[in-house]
């Protein structure tokens, strides 16, 4: 190839097609993982929080505290930590917001629904609560590891 | 008489055609930015040649450079423009055209 854009084959336009496809792939290889780590980590956070909240109201104590507090961390850890990632996939920013709102808007259903309509911490309802929010938060992660 | 149809050389763009503008194009077209030294080590050139040859795709208003500090450590990304993205899906057409014929 050079400089000029004359004299390119139909060999030459395959490898540069190739070349531009290999390129575009080991540019982003690791720019997924970040960003599946947080949903990982939010998929862990909510199963083990809808456990915990099963136990807390078993026994009576702040478990609206627990859940806030673990809530907001999540939040605030989940916002703050993609600024530092500096390289993203093509349609990152879309992506990992609707991720993380469907993300939270389900977690936020499960608390209050759980507190409302299961205030002595019904198994049944805070088993699949957990099963739900880690298979959300897994999918988030492999739909940004796939992208 | 017929006017003979120009081959899709012509077509190309000059500017995204050299290879190390090519190798740029190429690496951020499946990005929505990356990282100044993520993007070097994609290519394999120096930084000066990187930042040379950003410049001119930055001039051409292909690509968008973004400077920022991450505490006291300047961070430099890039990202395509929609026009350097249009560009650079015509110019990857165009070598379809000329790949297939």
């Amino acid at each position: 190839m050079d400089e000029t854009t004359g004299n390119i084959s139909a060999v030459e336009a395959r490898e540069l097609l190739a070349r531009a496809d290999s390129l575009g792939a080991t540019s982003t290889n690791a720019a997924a993982w970040p960003a599946a780590v947080t949903f990982t980590s939010l998929a862990i956070m909510g199963s083990l929080l809808m456990i915990g909240m099963h136990i807390v109201l078993v026994g009576g104590y702040g478990a609206a505290l627990l859940a806030c507090s673990v809530g907001a961390w999540g939040a605030i850890t989940a916002c703050v930590w993609p600024m530092f990632q500096r390289s993203t996939k093509a349609g990152f920013t879309k992506r990992f917001l609707t991720s993380l709102f469907a993300y939270f808007a389900l977690y936020v259903v499960a608390l209050v629904g759980g507190a409302y309509f299961f205030p002595n911490g019904d198994l049944w309802f805070y088993l699949p609560a957990a099963v739900v929010l880690a298979a959300v938060g897994l999918a988030a992660a492999f739909r940004e590891l796939r992208a | 008489m017929s006017t003979p149809v120009e081959h899709p050389r012509h077509k190309l763009n000059e500017l995204v055609h050299s290879p190390v503008r090519f190798s740029i194009m190429a690496a951020l077209a499946k990005a929505e930015s990356l990282d100044f030294k993520d993007l070097r080590d994609a290519i394999q050139v120096s930084d000066s040649v990187l930042s040379k040859q950003l410049s001119i795709l930055e001039k051409a208003e292909f690509v968008k450079i973004k400077k920022s500090f991450a505490g006291k450590m300047p961070r430099t990304s890039a990202s395509l423009t929609g026009t350097g993205r249009d560009v650079w899906a015509a110019h990857l057409q165009t070598l379809r055209d000329i790949a297939g014929g």
